[in-house]
């Protein structure tokens, strides 16, 4: 009969103090490298690093070579398709490398070799796992290469198909060359920090374009003249429904029987005011039959992705008479109905405008003295409003950009721009303008800069903002002074808040923090996938790291916690037990610390971080760091665990 | 304690059972007591599937037993220092074979801290010892059986160790290959070493073993000096070089008038064989009639 099981087992089955203790010292750490590199090896060995790194050649090669719509097109899905295969593969290599790590060893007995040597299981688990961190390393730095690589052939390589692109006047004039011999040599002359949107690229130069309401303006400008800024999307443009087009545009004409009001731009508490032409073909005496055209509503892509839902807007107007001293008004709910997307020569390219319209009725005494006001009280989607100061006489306009995207703030170079336009000025012609005077201020420390800047009718001008003068959190302020009388100058919120100038040597710097961040998350998927392989066989651990990776979403995993940072409310809190108040304070703090260490993490979104033209700031890359090793740590310790109390039959 | 002096292993009631999830219990090892001295080679014996792996594996602790204690060194079974001392043969080698022989004594070279200078030279020496000249830059994948063994055999001695477990060390080697071994048991003997072999190779045994244990069905049969065991005490046996045949007809002439009537003539390494087939013939009987009786108690 065998004895009684009592499974007491003599010291040291679980021997961590002493495990700790033997691991913190300089032998230790040579142990746990001499099998990290012995693992990295055999996998190496096994030609897992080459064949990553040939997958990636290949998915470089290919999303190169691919026949794209446009160039525009291509940068972007080489982009996505090469820090995806560094994720994807990584994954794979983490998953299959690290599931199979232990219990391959522990099935053909080859941990022997290392069970009976003096190497503590704490060892062993470290060991392992910090050989596939370094193999994910190598991977990394490999496809790293290839992708700054590609990307860089495929920025190189792009025209300017999808006028993203801005040309700044460097030179101190330029002259835009121009067959067009009906335009007057004057309006050619370009002056020094003006901008010109970039449609293409010839022999003798940029192909340029300064379009007004009345103007537009096209021809050729020497390359040395200019430089080139490419337009980044602000990150709010990725949710849906909210794009909303930037160009402003009002007019009212008669259509057959209606008077047809195009609104091409749409805000909360913005009235628009129309002039109506003499002859009205009234429906009848009391009421006339408008049909009103919402236009230009402009979808912009993100990263080749239409994400607008085309939803048709919904919008409540309040119609009066503007001449009126307390008008009598009129509320109207108009649904709008798909009418035409603007002709494009590509069906796909973008941006897109969409046209909607809505008929309505109106007391005909709301336009009795041919002129009619239309407020816009309401609108659905929810379009954001888009924060346009329009400003009349008011002598010292003053605007504060909001929080600013730190990810370009710590860098010495870079520096903000932002758009102002004169919105009517009667008598300016393009050449015209008004001088006014920019005060830049840190809200935070009060110190400022004066800049003379010349406002141009229709024209976007451009303020920079020397980065020192931008605070993280509080933005910039800045001041119009001295604005002539007629002017009315208009602020656009709403544009992206900063162009970002692109220098060459940010490729390599976007890259290397991508592929940082990538890195972390990777090496938390490989403790999960060595941990899985102390207690399961192969394929169960493999397949149980990828469901945790697909479940967690590779960047959700890492970035989960974002988008919670509300102050926990009052009633909120009632609701909730003693323990989940006490975890609710935990998370709301820890989120603040993190917002506190790395103001940019707020500002993060997963979808954002292999944008190129977002450079990820070290900040953030450290928060990875530290919750990569958190993580990484609890598996860890899960894995440890299983092996310490397994037998090794 | 052994008569060898202080006791390297020490095993109280050891007691192995594997079990497991839809798995049937096995009994591997029951309330085994061994003790090994310093300096000896003990020769752990027993058939197939008597625990003597197991035994071993318990010793290194990797895997941990049901009951029981044991020590090695003096301290716990699976203390991660005293494996600074231990070298260990698996039955079969199971090595990484992506490596070659230089390239794994280097990786338990450094594992063992052992500087490299010091390294460099073992490596060439335990290449040297084991035969392995010609191979040692190929990788372990394309070894044969004895090869593998050999190499399993170098690992094993890398950091000098005070302790080895050979788990049938000679298995898949040819004769000469048998007789190195032998010899290499012997020499380490002369070191000071103490060595475990476990084997169901009785001719092993015989010419290097100082003490053995017969393990059966897990259970220790009988442990002592190989002397000891082999004694029967009311026999006496002559070793006599080159006897011829008429010589020793002669002799058993000269025997049967002094009253011993057909005494046994034997060559001296069938003494244990006899020996352990007796005592295994035995311990299958008493099980035979154990079972019968637990049969018979069962119908009755
Ligand atoms: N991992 C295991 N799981 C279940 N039973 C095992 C395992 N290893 C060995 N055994 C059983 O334990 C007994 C002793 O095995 P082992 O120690 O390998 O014998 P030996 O080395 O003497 O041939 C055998 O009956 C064997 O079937
Ligand atoms: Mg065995």
């Amino acid at each position: 009969m065998p004895p009684q099981a009592d499974r007491q087992h003599p010291s040291g089955r679980l021997d961590l103090v002493r495990s700790l203790h033997r691991l913190f010292t300089p032998s230790g750490w040579r142990r746990v490298a001499e099998l990290a590199v012995l693992t990295t090896r055999e996998a190496v060995r096994s030609r897992v690093l080459v064949g990553a790194v040939a997958l990636m050649v290949v998915l470089g090669l290919g999303s190169l070579l691919w026949p794209q719509a446009s160039d525009a097109g291509r940068v972007i899905v080489v982009q996505r398709l090469c820090y995806g295969g560094l994720t994807f593969f990584g994954l794979i290599v983490a998953a299959f490398v690290g599931g199979s790590a232990l219990h391959r060893d522990i099935v053909t007995k080859r941990i022997y070799t290392l069970a009976t040597k003096p190497l503590s299981r704490l060892e062993i688990v470290l060991g392992k796992t910090a050989g596939l961190i370094l193999l994910l390393a190598l991977f990394l730095f490999f496809g790293g290469l290839i992708t700054y690589g590609v990307t860089r052939i495929a920025h190189l390589r792009k025209t300017f198909e999808g006028g993203s692109y801005e040309l700044e006047v460097v030179a101190s004039t330029a002259r835009l060359e121009t067959d067009d011999p009906t335009v007057e040599e004057e309006r050619l002359i370009l002056r020094q920090g003006q901008m010109l949107e970039a449609i293409g690229k010839t022999e003798d130069g940029y192909k340029a374009r300064i379009a007004g309401r009345h103007t537009e303006l096209a021809g050729t400008i020497p390359e040395d003249a200019v430089r080139l800024h490419e337009r980044t999307l602000a990150p709010e443009r990725v949710v849906g429904g909210r794009e909303l087009g930037a160009r402003a545009r009002g007019q009212a004409r008669w259509r057959v029987g209606e008077l047809a009001l195009a609104i091409g731009e749409l805000a909360r508490n913005e009235t628009w005011v129309f002039d109506l032409p003499e002859e009205q073909e009234p429906v009848d005496e009391e009421t006339i039959r408008t049909r009103i055209i919402v236009g230009h509503l402009r979808h912009e892509p993100v990263r080749g992705v239409d994400r607008t839902q085309h939803q048709p807007p919904r919008i409540q107007f309040e119609f009066f008479n503007p001449r009126e001293e307390d008008p009598a008004r009129a509320s109207k709910v108009v649904d709008f109905v798909f009418s035409a997307r603007e002709a494009r020569r590509d069906p796909d390219e973008w941006p897109a405008y969409d046209y909607y319209y809505g008929i309505i009725a109106l007391p005909r005494r709301l336009a009795a003295d041919g002129v009619l006001a239309a407020e816009v009280t309401d609108l659905r989607p929810s379009y954001r409003p888009l924060g346009r100061v329009f400003v009349r006489g008011e002598k010292e306009p003053r605007w504060r950009a909001g929080p600013v995207r730190s990810s370009v703030l710590p860098e010495e170079q870079a520096t903000f721009r932002t758009r102002f336009h004169v919105q009517a000025r009667t008598g300016l012609d393009l050449l015209d303008y008004a001088a006014v005077t920019a005060i830049i201020r840190n809200p935070a420390t009060g110190e400022q800069v004066e800049r003379p800047i010349r406002l141009r009718h229709l024209t976007v001008s451009y303020v920079r903002f020397p980065s020192h003068l931008i605070d993280p959190n509080q933005g910039v302020e800045f001041v119009l002074t001295d604005i002539p009388d007629d002017a009315q100058i208009g602020y656009r919120a709403d544009e992206p808040p900063v162009y970002l100038i692109l220098e060459p040597d940010r490729f390599a710097a976007t890259t290397v923090r991508s592929v940082a961040l990538i890195f972390f998350q990777l090496s938390i998927f490989a403790t999960i996938a060595v941990a899985a392989s102390t207690v399961l066989s192969a394929p169960v651990a493999i397949l149980f790291t990828l469901v945790v990776a697909m479940a967690g979403g590779i960047k959700d995993l890492l970035l989960e916690e974002m988008g919670r940072r509300a102050l926990p409310a009052a009633a909120t809190l009632q609701q909730m037990t003693p323990t989940e108040q006490a975890w609710y304070w935990i998370e709301y703090v820890y989120q603040q610390v993190l917002i506190w260490a790395a103001p940019g993490f707020s500002q993060f979104s997963s979808a954002e971080f292999i944008n190129r033209q977002w450079t990820v700031p070290w900040s953030v890359v450290a928060i990875a760091v530290l919750i990569a090793l958190g993580y990484s740590f609890v598996f860890f310790a899960f894995g440890y665990l299983f092996l310490s109390a397994r037998e090794l039959e | 304690m052994s008569e060898y002096g202080e006791s390297v292993i020490e095993t109280n009631q050891l007691t192995k059972v594997y079990s497991g999830f839809m798995r049937p219990e096995v009994l591997a090892v029951d309330r085994l007591d061994l003790t090994v001295g310093r300096g000896e080679v003990f020769g752990l014996l027993g058939p197939n599937g008597s625990g003597k792996t197991t035994t071993t594996k318990l010793l290194l602790g990797l895997i941990f037993p049901t009951s029981g204690s044991a020590t090695v060194l003096g301290k716990p079974a699976g203390d991660i220092e005293v494996k600074n001392n231990l070298g260990f043969l698996p039955e079969e080698s199971y090595l990484y074979r992506f490596l070659n022989a230089e390239e794994t004594l280097d990786f338990c070279g450094r594992i063992f801290g052992i500087p490299r200078p010091e390294r460099k030279k073992r490596i060439d020496e335990l290449i040297e010892l084991v035969g392995l000249q010609d191979a040692r830059k190929r990788a372990l994948r394309g070894y044969s059986k004895g090869m593998s063994r050999r190499i399993g055999l170098a690992q094993a001695l890398v950091n000098d160790p005070e302790l080895i477990f050979l788990d049938e060390p000679t298995s898949g080697l040819d004769p000469i290959g048998r007789r190195e071994v032998k010899q290499l048991i012997g020499r380490l003997k002369d070191l000071g070493k103490t060595v475990m072999l476990c084997t169901h190779l009785l001719p092993d045994v015989q010419d290097v073993c100082d003490r053995i244990a017969i393990l059966h069905n897990g259970r220790l049969v009988e442990q002592g000096s190989l002397d000891e065991l082999l004694m029967v005490k009311n026999q006496t046996q002559l070793t006599i070089d080159n006897l011829t045949e008429s010589e020793q007809k002669k002799l058993v002439e000269l025997l049967a008038e002094m009253g011993h009537d057909h005494p046994e003539i034997v060559h001296p390494y069938d003494t244990l064989s006899s020996l352990f087939m007796r005592i295994i013939e035995s311990e299958r009987e008493r099980d035979r009639t154990r079972n019968q009786e637990e049969v018979d108690a069962a119908a009755s």
